[in-house]
């Protein structure tokens, strides 16, 4: 298990693990609250974080370990096409700028805790929340897994094989997410997040310096894409490239405030302008994300070459660590493995949390304890959040974790789903609830439909083109297979949100035509501009919650 | 909260009845917001910095370009935020 292991990066990365996995247990003690048997307190840290705990909260749970490892690998790949994680979380801030205020506003009168929760008030059907708390349950625990993978690629780049390793880490998160809540990853993100900032701008500065500075780095990059058979690649985007290269910045960021545990983080913070600072001040992650998926192509120059495992198949999430373990002394490299491994502590404990939430809330409250005092559904809370990573953990290890990522995939696309009922809700009931149901599966089935289709392609040098994967193979969808005559491809989340909306539209005219009932709207027009001082329902005994 | 149109006709958007008793209809409305669109303006259309030159540090157009345009959307959400303040 431990062959060829560098001790040293090893040490670094295990004590700074072991810090880090205590303070997780202190959490609970942080701010402390009367009680933890609340939702408002173990699952959003009693719903008054400050500017800074947010920026690191939502900073840790956004930009995850995952995306620390995957993002220079699709670019070590790919190229150009890979940088999408660039003007996505540069469009996102301003798209839902004044979105979550609403969200914010009118969870904080009434106490919701998911996204499901204010479905269901304000469209005043439990089945349409139920699609909505299936759809965030199911698009995040692949994410979970995901992360998982993160943590992997660090394991193997340090020659560290097997798997209990990470069982280890991950009974370790159970524990202390079991036990301290959200306070956990909140306290822990402060560590994270500062370790991976140093990482990186040390990264930046040093990497390019040993290579010859950033021409040889492009100059290398430019070098292998020219050889590459494949049309797709390069510096630059191939031309049919930039559509999809668009489509997926727009769709992934209408997307991102829909899951489940970034909502969460919004939730938990202190009043309206928390969130507005916040738009403002996250995008430093976006900065620091970009650089990141420069190191791909450093590793290009650097001449890396990928981990391939048991099948012989090259793992190129591994390129970044690789190329750390390359650059850097030993201590160093354990102190960046570190910060991708705590990165991936903790978006995987909000997940959870969030999931958890979406259970108690959704569906163990709505429809198996009616009802559940505030002590039971922190338990049941609890509960689902070792449950959700249980999971997590036997996806990873029972199954192909190329099922998770196929998942992940789709679950960007699934949860886009969501928005005609969330985001759109937040400002209109113009749609009919059951219109929003018929939308969500016309979504649902245009996503399947597009990304099933969607093969992965290799190019070879004689010029034949060998399918290597005949579905999932990706999310920029041909438009020829529309019958369009064009080379260009569309992200697949575009079309299944555009079917969504047109069936909705459709829907609400035919069923105001024929009169369906359009069920109770539960929140009033000023709660959606509510701010910290204002009254909550649950503070005004006189009110019929 | 700003209200910035204290003349501005009833607005019926959630479809609940206007609340005349309240002193002033709260509201999110403000021109400033309008800002917020200049991000997507920026880096929604590739072709206009889907290039090499000019490189910036070696850097390529494409890169340097977004990386800039970060701050673009950082600068837009301060003065947003700044004007709205509650």
């Amino acid at each position: 298990m431990f062959d060829g292991v560098d001790t040293v990066e090893l040490t670094v990365f295990t004590l700074l693990f072991v810090a880090v996995s205590a303070l997780g247990f202190v959490a609970a003690r942080w701010r402390r609250p009367d009680t933890l048997d609340h939702l408002d307190e173990w699952g959003l840290g009693g719903r008054n974080f400050g500017s800074w705990i947010t920026w690191f909260l939502i900073g840790g749970d956004l930009y995850t370990a995952y995306t620390f490892v995957a993002v220079p690998a699709l670019v070590f790949g790919a190229g150009a096409i890979g940088f999408f994680a660039v003007p996505y979380t540069i469009v996102v801030y301003p798209i839902v700028f004044l979105v979550l205020i609403r969200l914010w506003s009118v969870s904080h009168v009434h106490g919701f805790v998911t996204p499901a929760d204010f479905v269901r008030a304000r469209h005043g059907s439990s089945t349409l929340a139920l699609l909505v708390a299936i759809t965030g349950i199911v698009a995040t625990m692949p994410y979970i897994a995901l992360q998982l993978v993160g943590i992997e690629a660090v394991l193997k780049a340090m020659g560290v094989t097997g798997h209990i390793p990470i069982i280890v880490a991950f009974t370790i998160l159970a524990a202390y997410t079991y036990n301290s809540g959200l306070r956990a990853p909140a306290l822990i993100a402060f560590v994270k997040d500062t370790l991976i900032y140093i990482v990186i701008i040390v990264a930046v500065i040093v990497i390019p310096y040993k290579l010859g500075g950033w021409d040889e780095i492009f100059g290398a990059a430019e070098a292998k894409f020219a050889e590459s058979p494949n049309p797709g690649d390069g510096v630059i985007l191939a031309g049919p490239a930039q559509l999809q290269y668009a489509t997926l910045a727009f769709g992934s960021a209408l997307a991102l405030f829909l899951y489940p545990h970034s909502i969460t983080g919004v939730l938990a913070s202190r009043d309206r302008n928390v969130i507005k600072r916040n738009m403002a001040a996250l995008p430093a992650y976006s900065f620091i994300l970009g650089l990141l998926a420069l190191l791909g192509y450093m590793a290009i120059a650097a001449g890396i070459t990928p981990v391939t495992n048991d099948e012989g198949k090259a793992d190129s999430n591994t390129i970044v660590p690789l190329l750390f373990s390359e650059m850097f002394p030993s201590w160093f490299a354990g102190v960046a493995f570190a910060a991708i491994g705590i990165g991936a502590l903790v978006p995987a404990a909000i997940m959870s949390i969030a999931a958890a939430n979406l259970w108690t809330r959704n569906i163990y409250k709505e429809y198996l304890n009616k009802d559940a005092t505030p002590k039971q559904e922190a338990r049941s809370s609890k509960l689902a959040s070792l449950v959700v990573k249980v999971g997590a953990l036997l996806a990873i290890l029972a199954l192909d974790p190329q099922f998770s990522i196929d998942l992940q995939l789709i679950g960007g696309i699934i949860i886009l789903q969501t928005l005609p009922a969330v985001a759109l809700g937040l400002y209109t009931r113009w749609f009919h609830r059951w219109a929003l149901i018929a939308g969500w599966v016309a979504g649902m089935a245009v996503g399947f439909w597009t990304t099933f289709q969607i093969q992965q392609k290799l190019f070879n040098a004689d010029g034949s083109i060998t399918v290597v994967k005949e579905h999932f193979g990706g999310s920029g969808f041909p438009l020829a297979e529309l019958g369009f005559d064009t080379t260009y491809s569309i992200y697949a989340g575009i079309l299944a949100i555009l079917a969504n909306l047109v069936v909705c539209a459709l829907g609400t005219l035919i069923l105001r035509a024929m009169h369906a009932p359009e069920g109770v709207d539960a929140t009033k027009h000023d709660e959606y501009f509510a701010d910290q001082d204002d009254p909550r329902l649950r503070d005004l005994p006189e009110v019929v919650h | 909260m700003t209200v910035h149109e204290p003349d501005r006709p009833d607005r019926r958007t959630d479809g609940v009845p206007s609340q005349s008793t309240r002193r002033a209809e709260r509201s999110d409305h403000s021109a400033w917001n309008w800002l917020l669109v200049l991000p997507l303006l920026v880096t929604l259309y590739p072709p206009v910095y889907n290039r090499l030159e000019p490189l910036l540090f070696d850097i390529p157009l494409f890169y340097w370009y977004q990386l800039v345009a970060i701050g673009v959307s950082v600068i837009v959400t301060l003065v947003v935020f700044r004007k709205t303040r509650a």
